[in-house]
């Protein structure tokens, strides 16, 4: 009956088209990362991983990974403790004004980040912070948090809080409650939430831009100014390499929390 | 583990929620080493009672008293009070060693002492050997063992349980129930109990608080409760019973709609008859005392039959014994309904 299959072809073809729409930019940066010509070209004429090489070995690019790597793990050091202990207290507080303050602790997920961006320019220049790692982190802290407190709030308000309550009654102050039983609770959304502000930290280049002045150049904000002046093919290889991170890194976390759930 | 019961005190007791009283001004006095159950419907308070002893939830006023000093300023884990969750909150992330052992280590006992600790224990509660594993690894009943061994290991003097046998069907329940009454005998820990199975109350209990609404309509032993009900909601609330409106006069009990029969009430005035089915005797027509009946229906319970008996407008139940009863009546049989001098209950209106 073709006439019933048609519909059917019809979505598969859509969704096709759909998922061919969002994986094609990847791809054609990820085989154009192995051209081998000296200049950007797709599809290339030849192959070679000189890219790769001129990433590594070039002083420019090694100094803004490692700058970007270090602002995001402290990044995500402080977004995750912060934010556990948000979605901790907007989860089991007893508070009457939770929600607004919920509202109020996410909102910098609806601020655009351009508007954050030149708020904190402002902020931070009298205060000659601009310029510096410091205003980096800060900067992106305030945008990793919220992506911290949504993740671990929901795995909260799915967790079980008579646990809570038992570890209380069973002689546990409300710190070692946190320590012992709300944080192993969540712990592999918590490990997600990680990984998504260490991301968010790593890709970020709104506040890159805005806050990094001359001095702390971010990897993303080196691409961004590459692309600016001169087309590097470099530049494809970094983007396949920060590919690869960011899935792995996602992975990784999507793993771990099927062991737990499986343990 | 020889923990010594606990004395609680209850004052005035009270949680106000915005629109309602939760819990409305109780009074209890539980003595050390008491197995008292809180027995009640749906959302009569009884949760809100146990969790304001425990220190979750603040009253909204009066105090609550452990071994003669006030506990209702103390944080809940300063209380030193067990408490056994419905769902058992072990930790999932914990062998059940470890589980049992949480309360020792927050209390910063010494590892080998903890270690003998939970050994006795696990052994209390006859499951020695499965320290190793995860709460999700043992059955239903066992982890309620084990959510028993780890409220008592610390040696609290009170421990309270909240529906701790809701989960269980009723061949482990019952072997649940017993070794709970075991294990208070052998550790004389003062025991609160929410249920609202008036079987178990029943079954478990020194005495029952009888909830209603946030107050206790009434307090006493299981007898008291069942025989001598204060208010048509005891009466109705704890097993089954034939209600009579009526007053009475002179030694005679009458009803608006012709029932006559003698009582042994002291005052005259509105009363509620209250006749536990089990104490209603059937008669043949040809008796020469009791209530003309006819019989309605009839339902065959193994070691029992319930007659039900239409009597004038009301329609009383019989629950007859079948291993002696030498009169059985068919459906539409006439038959005298009666009962021995002061087998009914006479509530006061
Ligand atoms: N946090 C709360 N906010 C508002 N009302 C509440 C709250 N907790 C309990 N209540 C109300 O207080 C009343 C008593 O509740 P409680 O849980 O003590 O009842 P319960 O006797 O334990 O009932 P159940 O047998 O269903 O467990 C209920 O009407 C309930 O709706
Ligand atoms: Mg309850």
């Amino acid at each position: 009956m073709p006439s019933a299959r048609l519909p059917r072809i019809v979505l598969w073809l859509f969704c096709g088209l759909v998922i061919v729409f969002l994986v094609a930019p990847i791809l054609v940066i990820v085989i154009a990362s192995f051209n081998g010509t000296p200049f950007l070209q797709f599809p290339p004429a030849s192959w070679s991983l000189r890219w790769y090489v001129r990433f590594f070995a070039s002083e420019r690019w090694y100094e803004a990974a490692l700058l970007s790597l270090r602002v995001a793990v402290v990044v995500t050091i402080a977004s995750t403790a912060l934010g556990t202990l948000a979605a901790i207290g907007l989860v089991r507080g007893r508070t009457r004004f939770r929600a607004a303050l919920e509202l109020f602790l996410v909102s910098p997920m609806v601020v655009p980040v351009i508007v954050m961006a030149v708020g904190l320019y402002f902020l931070l220049a009298p205060l000659r912070l601009t310029g510096s790692a410091a205003a980096l982190v800060l900067g992106h802290t305030i945008v990793a948090t919220p992506i911290v407190i949504v993740i671990v709030a929901a795995a909260l308000r799915l967790s079980d809080g008579s646990l809570e309550l038992a570890a209380r009654s069973l002689g546990a102050t409300w710190w070692r409650t946190v320590r012992y039983v709300t944080v192993p609770q969540v712990a592999p959304a918590i490990g997600a939430a990680a990984a998504f502000a260490f991301l968010t930290s790593f890709d970020e280049v709104v506040l890159a831009v805005f806050l990094g002045g001359p001095d702390a150049t971010t990897l993303p904000k080196r691409m961004w100014e590459s692309m600016r002046f001169e087309i590097d093919p470099t530049l494809t290889a970094i983007s396949t390499l920060l590919t690869v991170v960011a899935t792995v890194i996602l992975a990784a976390a999507q793993l771990a929390r099927r062991a737990e759930e499986r343990s | 583990m020889a923990a010594k019961g606990g004395a609680l005190v209850l004052r005035r007791l009270t949680k106000h929620y915005p629109n309602m009283a939760a819990v409305d001004g109780i009074d209890l006095e539980i003595a050390a080493g008491e197995f008292l159950t809180l027995l009640g419907p749906s959302g009569s308070g009884k949760t809100t009672t146990l969790m304001m002893v425990a220190g979750f939830t603040p009253p909204t006023a009066g105090d609550v008293l452990l071994d003669g000093s006030s506990i209702a300023g103390l944080a809940p884990e300063r209380r030193n009070i067990g408490v056994v969750f419905q769902n058992y909150a072990l930790f999932p992330h914990m062998s059940i060693a470890d589980n049992i052992a949480f309360p020792l280590k927050m209390r910063g006992m010494a590892r080998p002492a903890i270690a003998a600790k939970v050994e006795a224990a696990l052994g209390l509660v006859q499951l020695s050997g499965l320290g190793g594993r995860r709460p999700r690894q043992l059955s239903v009943g066992q982890q309620q063992r084990v959510a028993l061994a780890r409220a008592l290991v610390f040696e609290p003097g009170l421990l309270l349980m909240d529906e701790p046998l809701g989960a269980l069907d009723k061949k482990l329940r019952e072997d649940m129930q017993f070794e709970l009454k075991r294990l208070h005998g052998e550790l004389g820990v003062t025991i609160v109990y929410v249920t609202h199975d008036q079987e178990e109350a029943l079954t478990l209990s020194d005495r029952i608080a009888l909830m209603n609404a946030g107050r206790i309509e009434q307090l006493g032993r299981a007898e008291d409760l069942y025989e001598r009900p204060v208010s048509r909601f005891v009466a109705e609330f704890i097993g089954e019973s034939n209600l009579l409106d009526g007053r009475v006069e002179a030694g005679w009990f009458t009803t608006p709609d012709g029932i006559r029969a003698p009582v042994a009430a002291r005052a005259d005035g509105a009363v509620l008859l209250m006749l536990r089915p089990e104490k209603v005797v059937l008669a043949p027509e040809s008796a020469t005392d009791g209530l003309a009946g006819t019989v309605s229906e009839l339902v065959y319970g193994g070691d029992f039959t319930r007659y039900r008996v239409a009597v004038g407008a009301a329609t009383l139940t019989a629950k007859i014994a079948n291993s002696r009863a030498p009169f059985r009546p068919a459906v539409g049989a006439s038959v005298r309904v009666l009962w021995h001098p002061g087998d009914e209950c006479i509530i006061p209106k």
